[in-house]
């Protein structure tokens, strides 16, 4: 051990890292591997037994026997560090000689492909990401089978080298955003990064905004279709999540399962998911402006309703909101760190339990924890998470502008949002888009969720290099032609 | 010399309809009934129809003298009357849009001050709406644009007035035709406030994709504000008396009253509050307008000059005390857009024709 190639001096003092010498009649053999990455049995049956042969062998012959496809001979050492520092085995000859052979002699340890968990759904396919970029992009191989299906590798971060894995179909996405992505990505400069949400905050055109500008999935059917659709796709080794992009607001409203549902059903439910979400920002704030500020504005059968569950309670409206939205978030929050079990009673004890007895002890109202606990429920109607976490947060400026001004604060506010919203871009298309810039064409698949039938063509608003997804003449004729009324 | 526009911060023809729509909107919309039928009595819908026609031949005009010279207000000033004389005007039109400004929003607070919050602070208040309103046309044209957008939904709040429909004297409208011409043409003059604004249309010119395939979309916004204004007229003669509807400052919020759903028992609050969404499209529009002529006329960043157009327009606001000061300040708005409509357009429009003749014989 006490002679190894130049090359490994950085190695020599990690315990995982194996040279082991050959001897032949001629120069000897240097075998180097990361014990810790390298599947050692492979190592041992297959390339082995190339060395140990009794004549004098150069290391061409070497190269030329060993049974494994991904080789190569390499004399760069940058090169050589970084394969061996992805379970590549090293074979030299002499200590001199800067030509190595690589080979492939990876360990795929992870976790196997399992159930989406973020994005459950009760129809269609059960399968998510994993951890392993190569998993991964075998997973999209199989959902989207063409050659076009192009896969651009970039390592990111100094330390991390993180292998990062863009994917688009060629002939479909935009050049445009295409390359505003990979640019995007090259330009980062960080030594560790572990997880594509990290890369997710670094590529976004604003990293200051709270709305999330590339969408987030561990869904690979999601992934396949976006792809079709003309997004981009973006995957890192280590990360169970792909994002999207570009994307619009309307996409982190529509969940996939829509698509499996009949198009009526799909529709109500996207529908019903973007009331929901409204009333999550604004009822709490509403309840605020009114009984600060608009008590004369409710209807005298309304009236005594609110007050009556009202009368003990001693705060004024905007505290006890603040109070509730807060218990809310930590019941949410509590839920969320602990093991799903312990998760699911503690949602038990804190919903039912504190919310029955904080109204029994007068320091909320009936009517106030129903507002509440309904916006909870609706702000986790929204399919992606950090656009649901983006929900929650932007409550708290509503309920603080009703307390200031009433109704009129929260119009500010709307106002204020919709500015946000109508600056923001993803990888340059904009954020409102088809609302604003109109795109009539490209609204079919934003509020409803249309038939199939509608979908022959691809969102305008993508700019894709190829808008037909299938013709739209012949697509319709596997109906039954001639079948009439009673026939 | 000409400025030409990125492609990438135009906008489609057809949002000329909403900016035109807004621009010409405004708060006007809470008042405008009164004068004319003050002057015209039941006969002011005709005014407004004159008024319609008038300024669908000052639209055309514009079109004529933009699109002859392809470029806005600001360079056509200059080719003009040269340097001085064309700076000189342009200066005056960033005076005109910034007092129009600090105008809406003067007067949108005293709106909220009456309806909504009585001890507001009028400072406060400006503060607030003009950060917003600076965080708007920073973020350029295509926001300002989105903003009046996002405002034009707030046209659906006037099919609340239908709620009226049970309390109509249809008899109000009775006589037809007992005022003189005289009469209808001074409602007439009177109504040219509630449709200055188009001229915001020799600013934007540049900005708009097609701008020479625009015009239809100028005169639709003009026909969809007649609409507008003639429904608010006819629905204030049908409620209100000639002598009641004197005493009333805002009847268009009057008019909100009527409205009653089961749990909601007062309308105007919202509907005074909900004046907020015309207010943004009109200030920002306005303030753009100034900042963009002062860029091209004295060769400064619109960013460096901004917050100072928006500081002046917060003074401005801050020192127009009360109801009387901002009549005032409405007073000349309405002469000067009177002026400008009627005296200033049509002689761009005859300088432009003898100038280009002048050359041809040359």
């Amino acid at each position: 051990m006490n002679s190894m190639p130049q090359t490994w001096k950085d190695f020599k003092e990690s315990s995982d890292f194996i040279c082991s010498r050959f001897d032949t009649n001629y120069e000897p053999f240097f075998v180097s591997y990361l014990k810790s990455l390298t599947e050692v049995q492979l190592l041992h049956e297959h390339i082995l037994p190339c060395l140990s042969k009794e004549q004098p062998l150069s290391l061409e012959a070497v190269y030329r026997s060993i049974p494994i496809d991904d080789k190569e001979i390499s004399m760069d050492c940058n090169d050589i560090h970084y394969k061996l520092l992805h379970g590549y085995a090293a074979i030299q000859q002499g200590l001199d000689d800067p030509k190595t052979i690589l080979i492939n002699v990876a360990a795929s340890k992870g976790r196997t492909v399992t159930k989406p968990e973020i994005e459950f759904n009760v129809e269609g396919s059960k399968e998510a990401f994993v951890e392993s970029l190569d998993t991964n992009l075998h997973l999209i191989r199989k959902r989207v089978i063409t050659p076009s299906l192009r896969i651009k590798e970039i390592t990111v971060g100094n330390i991390s080298k993180s292998r990062i894995a863009v994917c688009y179909i060629d002939g479909i996405t935009n050049e445009q955003y295409l390359n505003t992505c990979l640019q995007r990505i090259a330009n980062i400069q960080f030594d560790t990064v572990t997880d594509i949400t990290i890369i997710q905050q670094m590529i976004e055109d604003n990293s200051h905004s709270i709305f999330p500008q590339l969408l987030g999935t561990e869904r690979t059917d999601r992934v396949a279709w976006s792809l079709s659709l003309g997004q981009i796709c973006i995957l890192m080794d280590g990360s169970p999540t792909a994002i999207l992009g570009p994307v619009n607001l309307g996409l982190f409203f529509t969940s996939y399962e829509d698509y499996f549902s009949p198009w009526i059903i799909g529709s109500i439910i996207r529908v019903i998911r973007i009331i929901s979400v409204i009333f999550s920002i604004l009822a709490s704030a509403i309840y605020v402006a009114v009984l600060t500020y608009h008590g004369h504005g409710i209807s005298n059968l309304f009236l005594p309703t609110i007050i009556s569950s009202r009368i003990n309670v001693p705060f004024p409206p905007v505290v006890e909101v603040l109070i509730m939205e807060l218990a809310i978030e930590l019941l949410r929050e509590a839920g969320v760190r602990l093991p799903s079990k312990i998760g699911q009673t503690i949602g038990i004890v804190g919903g039912i339990v504190l919310g029955t007895a904080a109204v029994q002890a007068s320091l909320t109202s009936n009517f106030l924890l129903i507002i509440v606990a309904l916006s909870a429920m609706a702000s986790f109607t929204t399919p992606v998470f950090r656009m649901s976490n983006t929900i929650r947060i932007l409550r708290f400026p509503f309920i603080i502008a009703a307390q200031v001004w009433g109704l009129l604060g929260i119009f500010i506010c709307i106002i204020a949002v919709a500015t946000h919203l109508l600056r923001l871009t993803s990888f340059g298309m904009p954020y409102l888009v088809p609302f604003y810039p109109l795109r009539p064409k490209g609204m079919f698949d934003t509020i409803i969720r249309p038939p199939y039938s509608m979908f022959h063509s691809r969102p305008n608003f993508l700019r894709t290099k190829n808008s037909v997804r299938f013709d739209k003449n012949t697509g319709k004729q596997n109906k039954d032609k001639d079948k009439d009324i009673d026939e | 010399m000409i400025p030409s526009v990125n492609e990438r911060y135009t906008v489609s023809p057809f949002l000329l309809f909403v900016i035109i729509q807004s621009m010409q909107f405004g708060l006007r919309i809470l008042f405008m009934a009164i004068k004319p039928i003050e002057l015209a009595g039941q006969d002011a819908w005709i005014s407004v129809l004159l008024s319609a026609f008038s300024i669908h031949l000052v639209i055309w005009m514009m079109y004529r003298i933009l699109n002859h010279n392809k470029t806005d207000l600001i360079q056509i000033h200059k080719l003009f009357f040269g340097k001085w004389a064309g700076n000189a005007l342009n200066l005056f039109f960033i005076l005109y849009y910034l007092l129009n400004a600090a105008h809406q929003i003067r007067y949108f607070i005293e709106v909220i001050q009456v309806w909504v919050f009585p001890d507001i602070e009028t400072w406060i208040l400006a503060l607030v709406l003009l950060l917003l309103v600076y965080y708007i046309i920073a973020g350029g044209f295509r926001v300002i644009v989105g903003i009046c957008l996002l405002s034009f939904v707030n046209t659906f709040l006037f099919l609340f007035m239908l709620f009226t429909a049970p309390y109509f004297h249809f008899h109000n409208l009775l006589p037809i035709l007992n005022h003189s011409p005289g009469e209808i043409l001074e409602a007439s003059r009177a109504l040219t406030f509630s449709y200055a604004g188009v001229e915001i249309l020799f600013f934007c010119y540049t900005f708009i994709k097609t701008p020479q395939k625009s015009e239809k979309w100028a005169h639709l916004a003009n026909i969809s504000i007649t609409i507008l204004y003639l429904a608010e007229i006819i629905f204030s003669l049908l409620l209100f008396k000639q002598e009641q509807l004197s005493t009333e400052i805002w009847p268009g919020l009057t008019k909100y009253q009527f409205v009653q759903f089961p749990f909601i028992e007062r309308f105007e609050f919202i509907g005074a509050s909900a004046t907020l969404f015309r207010l943004f499209p009109i200030v920002c529009l306005c303030i753009w307008a100034s900042s963009r002529i002062m860029k091209y006329t004295f060769s400064v960043k619109q960013s460096k000059v901004l917050p100072f157009f928006l500081l002046a327009v917060f003074v401005a606001v801050c020192l127009i005390p009360n109801r009387i000061g901002i009549q005032f300040v409405q007073r000349w708005l309405e002469n000067i857009g009177l002026h400008l409509i009627y005296l200033y357009i049509p002689f761009l429009f005859i300088f432009d024709l003898i100038r280009t003749k002048a050359r041809k014989t040359a």
